[in-house]
């Protein structure tokens, strides 16, 4: 059990956490029936505020086992407890972690909370490290996961694990986001830090916390929907997720958060002057047969991208990573032609000063199979993915 | 003792209509609401997100088996024996509501009802069982809660349950 940092009850310090957790052992201590009185628990209400109710509780259950001979059961002094006041390490205390229901012997609380939680097993952390070595990172990087998770039970008792598509994303699934229309992401195919096996999303997902009424929530998900349900970040979830960031972003784990509200995602390296896109172009120059850079930026649009379309001379604009990525690139014939002629002047001229043959202009199957080509450009790179740099 | 018998006999037939009235007269109910996500990429239903722990309802649109469509099954119970209300109908409200916290355009949205529709009963099975089916046409980042009502029927409850979806970068 988690220890409380001061005293809860009449005159106690009554921090809120320490209160939650008061209240919660008394609701997991079985009270004996008594004439006019079924068996039940000390108290039913978890708020984490003491009041008259848990003041109350905490004197009947030092009547019943703090002040008595066990054996006469006759009311005794017991110099090592207070009346009406729990205090860390005290009689009292020792007796309700003695009294408290074996299955919740190992609750806890986050400091400044009131959701009291049972504390995740050994197994179940297990099995949360066993799912992350099913997933797709880079070797680096999942220790780091597996880390964050060892480390969250250490310290908090939570068995966090990776929420369902929180490893490596294909640049497809990525495209998928970007164009589901509900403003989930601004990265398009190869933007976004998922798609290198670096990063991950964690969450809660069988979390087992205690609601007011002492009952505990057994299907909580990653997002902590039992605890949230409009998942509007109440502070008491959001107290759970800055205990996640918290934890994944100390040294021990050496993670790094991404963006401020993306509270689930912790990553391989500091983006704080890592420009996605750029990293994109150098990512496809180096995986496939083109060259490519990133585009001058628009305010207001999406990031576009240049390329040589194989010629090996000027780049090209040809359209955001979303429209490459659906073989819809801004490519156009001129383009293409172009192209062509520089390669060609390029070429060294063989016997003399001879003229060069003309080039046939581009046509339609030209463009098309060229909008094909770049896609298959970001094929190569999204299966390259491991080889990604931040820098 | 013939006498004995007939009278021994009466008593359990006697308790065996009652027992039957009794089975007769269980109010009709919604037993279950299943949701099955249509996979856009395979054309197939996923197993049922309600119940059996599969609560896991993140980033539905993408993926192999993205889905932004769910097929919702009410199962009617009526009781053996008993016959359908020809007006018994059943009601699903469909109540989008939440945000997606954790993307960069995270914003609180008002709740939203994405379907209200009532549905006529098709033929029982002979335990009483019936199932109705219903079409939600966007299900992708928002949670949705299933309202399923009976209509026509008195004393008939109603059951709610709650399909957590949501969507991160």
């Amino acid at each position: 059990m988690q220890a409380i940092r001061n005293s809860v009850g009449d005159g106690g310090t009554n921090e809120r956490s320490d209160s939650a957790l008061v209240q919660a052992i008394l609701a997991k201590i079985t009270r004996a029936a008594a004439p006019g009185r079924p068996a039940g628990p000390y108290l039913t209400g978890i708020d984490g505020s003491v009041g008259n109710g848990t003041k109350n509780a905490i004197r009947d259950f030092q009547n019943e086992n703090v002040f008595v001979n066990e054996a006469t059961q006759q009311s005794v002094a017991n110099p090592l407890a207070t009346p009406g006041l729990v205090r860390p390490g005290d009689a009292t205390w020792l007796k309700m972690l003695e009294k408290v229901d074996t299955a919740f012997k190992e609750m806890r609380v986050l400091v400044g909370g009131k959701t009291v939680y049972v504390a995740a097993t050994e197994n179940q952390k297990q099995a949360k490290i066993n799912a992350v070595n099913g997933l797709t990172f880079t070797q680096v990087f999942r220790t780091r996961v597996i880390n964050c998770i060892t480390q969250m039970h250490t310290l908090h008792g939570i068995a966090i694990g990776v929420c369902p598509q929180g490893d490596r994303r294909t640049f497809q699934t990525q495209y998928d986001l970007l164009t589901s229309g509900r403003g989930v992401t601004n990265a398009g195919p190869g933007e976004s830090n998922h798609n290198f096996g670096m990063a991950a999303d964690l969450g809660f997902a069988g979390l087992r916390w205690l609601r007011e009424n002492g009952t505990v929530v057994e299907n909580e998900d990653a997002w902590l929907h039992q605890l949230d349900p409009t998942q509007r970040l109440v502070p008491e979830a959001l107290r759970f997720w800055e205990t996640l960031r918290t934890v994944g972003t100390s040294p021990a784990v050496g993670a790094f958060r991404g963006p401020l509200a993306d509270r689930p995602h912790l990553q391989n390296w500091n983006d704080a002057n890592v420009s996605m896109t750029r990293r994109l172009a150098v990512h496809l120059t180096n995986s496939g047969t083109m060259r490519w850079e990133r585009a001058a930026a628009v305010r207001g649009q999406r990031t576009r991208y240049s390329c040589d379309l194989g010629f090996g001379g000027a780049v090209f604009e040809v359209g955001t990573a979303a429209q490459i990525w659906n073989r819809e690139a801004t490519v156009t014939a001129a383009m293409i032609d172009q192209g062509r002629a520089a390669q060609a002047a390029a070429r060294p001229q063989q016997g003399g000063q001879q003229a060069r043959p003309a080039l046939a202009p581009a046509t339609q199957d030209d463009v098309r199979n060229m909008k094909i080509e770049l896609r298959r450009q970001f094929d190569l790179a999204d299966a390259n993915w491991e080889n990604w740099t931040a820098n | 003792m013939m006498l004995r018998f007939s009278a021994l006999s009466a008593f359990f037939i006697l308790c065996f209509c009652i027992v039957g009235s009794i089975r007769a007269q269980v109010p009709a109910r919604i037993a279950e609401i299943q949701a099955r996500a249509f996979e856009s990429r395979t054309g197939t239903f996923s197993e049922n997100l309600i119940g059996l722990g599969a609560r896991e309802l993140g980033n539905m649109p993408a993926g192999p088996n993205a889905s932004v469509s769910t097929f919702i099954i009410v199962k009617v119970q009526f009781g053996k024996g008993s016959p359908v209300p020809a007006a018994a109908k059943v009601r699903l409200v469909a109540t989008e509501s939440g945000s997606t916290p954790f993307s960069s355009k995270s914003k609180t949205q008002r709740k939203k009802i994405i379907l209200d529709t009532s549905s006529s009963l098709g033929p029982a099975d002979s335990d009483g069982t019936t199932y109705v089916g219903f079409w939600l046409e966007r299900t992708d980042c928002r949670t949705i809660v299933l309202n399923a009502s009976l209509r026509g029927v008195a004393g008939a409850t109603s059951m709610v349950e709650t399909l957590p979806f949501t969507c991160y970068e």
